[in-house]
């Protein structure tokens, strides 16, 4: 009885390890590889920043990656093609070719702030990549060059201020006669004017911002309902440039841009329930030339860095009123 | 054996209440500035005291500060608040308006005349010099509302 019952389970573990295989074998046939993509415009950076990127990120961020066997193999694949497809949507550093000085030092500044929170490389992929990890001292060569990056800037910004010496002055009404409009829909409204103001802050020493909020915003941080946010709340930021004053203080400068978040779960499925839209100068251009911009630009450091908040960078911090 | 148990579970309420009331006395929290129906006209950094301020006003404040040639008229409401700012922690290279230090009004009354009212903390000094009261009145009105379209 007992030999009947040995032979019986031999059979059922065969039977499974076939299934398993022909599952497997089926799978492989029906995978699909990963769009190669020529290289456009490499990034253009130091040599030990790039030797970083090349070691760290290159294999998902950019046309060059060198793939395992194993990264080749269903199921596993699935998930490598789906990260190097979001990866290269966020940040290619093969197709570098398009993005602006501007660009370029938002990207470093978000490569550091990722790197730094330990979000970047992704802790999967690492472990199946240690060399890949960044260490101490490599992550202050980032940093260092991404100040070096930002003074820069803000000379060469200077100069400018101090030949025309002035900043535009406040104009009463100019708004374009077409309401400005993102590819994703959002249109531009005055009505945050109104708003209360949600928090204030600066960047990187060259900008200053005032972050507005509507009420269904404002309720819901006094709520902490941040996951997820109620539909409607709409937060706003106004970024300005940073003027030195005679007291040494800093105030605002040209206006450079408005940037919109509209809670939509339904409507911004791919960015987490969120929609962008960033309008600039006094003009209010549109950020964008598809929908897809937001997941390009926006949500890969708002989804991984600022995922306690709902997503949001800016709201208030958390104070004792007593002190 | 009735008594201890009735000890034990006396004694594991209270300490369950007491983690409670611990909890409720650390009160951090996220707070809105509260501005009544003041609008932002203007925003100030002082990194080397770590602020950050903003002017609020009414429409006739926000109106006069637009024209810079017109006198003060009744009505006027201003509202100057100061914050101590810190790293943001979401973000490095970021800060971010932390725990609220001073609250000023301004009013205009009838001829122009000037109600100034410190309503929390102390305010700051300005280029290292503490400012007294028509000095803290004239850098307040001084600001220029911050552009925008």
């Amino acid at each position: 009885m007992k030999r009947l019952m040995k032979i019986h389970s031999k059979k059922l573990i065969l039977l499974f390890l076939f299934i398993v295989v022909v599952f497997l074998g089926v799978v492989q046939l029906n995978n699909q590889p990963l769009e190669g993509r020529p290289v456009t415009g490499e990034i253009s950076a130091p040599r030990e920043i790039v030797a970083i990127l090349e070691r760290s990120c290159y294999n998902c961020h950019s046309n060059k990656m060198t793939l395992n066997w194993y990264d080749k193999l269903a199921p596993l694949s699935w998930i490598v093609k789906k990260d190097v497809e979001r990866a290269r949507e966020a940040m290619n550093f093969s197709e570098w070719e398009n993005i602006s000085d501007d660009a370029h030092v938002g990207k470093m500044w978000a490569i550091l702030n990722m790197v730094k929170a330990e979000k970047m490389p992704l802790k999967g992929y690492t472990l199946l990549h240690p060399e890949a990890k960044v260490s101490a001292a490599e992550l202050d060569i980032i940093k260092n060059y991404v100040l070096s990056l930002t003074h820069e800037k803000i000379a060469d910004k200077n100069k400018i201020t101090t030949d025309s010496k002035k900043r535009t002055e406040p104009t009463k009404r100019n708004i374009p006669k077409t309401i400005p409009q993102s590819p994703n829909g959002i249109t531009y409204t005055d009505e945050f004017k109104n708003w209360k103001a949600i928090s204030m802050s600066t960047l990187y020493d060259n900008s200053m911002r005032v972050i507005y909020g509507n009420d269904i915003a404002v309720q819901a941080i006094e709520k902490e309902e941040f996951h997820p946010w109620p539909d409607g709340a709409i937060v706003v930021k106004a970024v300005w440039e940073q003027v030195e004053n005679e007291y040494g203080e800093v105030r605002a400068g040209n206006f450079l841009n408005a940037q919109f978040m509209v809670k939509d779960a339904e409507k911004f499925k791919d960015t987490e329930g969120w929609g962008f839209a960033k309008f600039s100068t006094n003009e209010l251009i549109p950020t964008g030339k598809t929908a897809l911009f937001a997941a390009q630009s926006c949500i890969a450091c708002h989804r991984q860095l600022a995922k306690e908040t709902g997503y949001l960078f800016n709201v208030p911090l958390k104070v004792n009123p007593k002190k | 054996m009735k008594s201890i148990f009735l000890t034990l579970l006396t004694s594991l309420t209270l300490l369950v209440l007491a983690c409670n009331t611990g909890k409720e006395t650390s009160e951090y929290t996220r707070i809105v500035f509260n501005a009544d129906s003041l609008r932002v006209i203007s925003s100030s950094v002082n990194k080397k005291l770590e602020t950050m301020s903003l002017l609020y006003g009414n429409d006739k404040a926000y109106r006069a500060m637009m024209d810079s040639s017109s006198t003060h008229m009744l009505g006027e409401v201003y509202k100057f608040v100061t914050w101590r700012y810190h790293d943001n922690p979401f973000f490095y290279g970021s800060k971010i308006n932390g725990e609220l230090l001073s609250v000023e009004s301004i009013y205009i009354r009838e001829n122009g005349a000037v109600d100034y009212k410190i309503e929390k903390g102390s305010p700051g000094p300005v280029n290292n010099s503490k400012l007294n009261q028509t000095e803290r009145i004239r850098y307040i009105l001084a600001y220029k509302p911050s552009p925008l379209p």
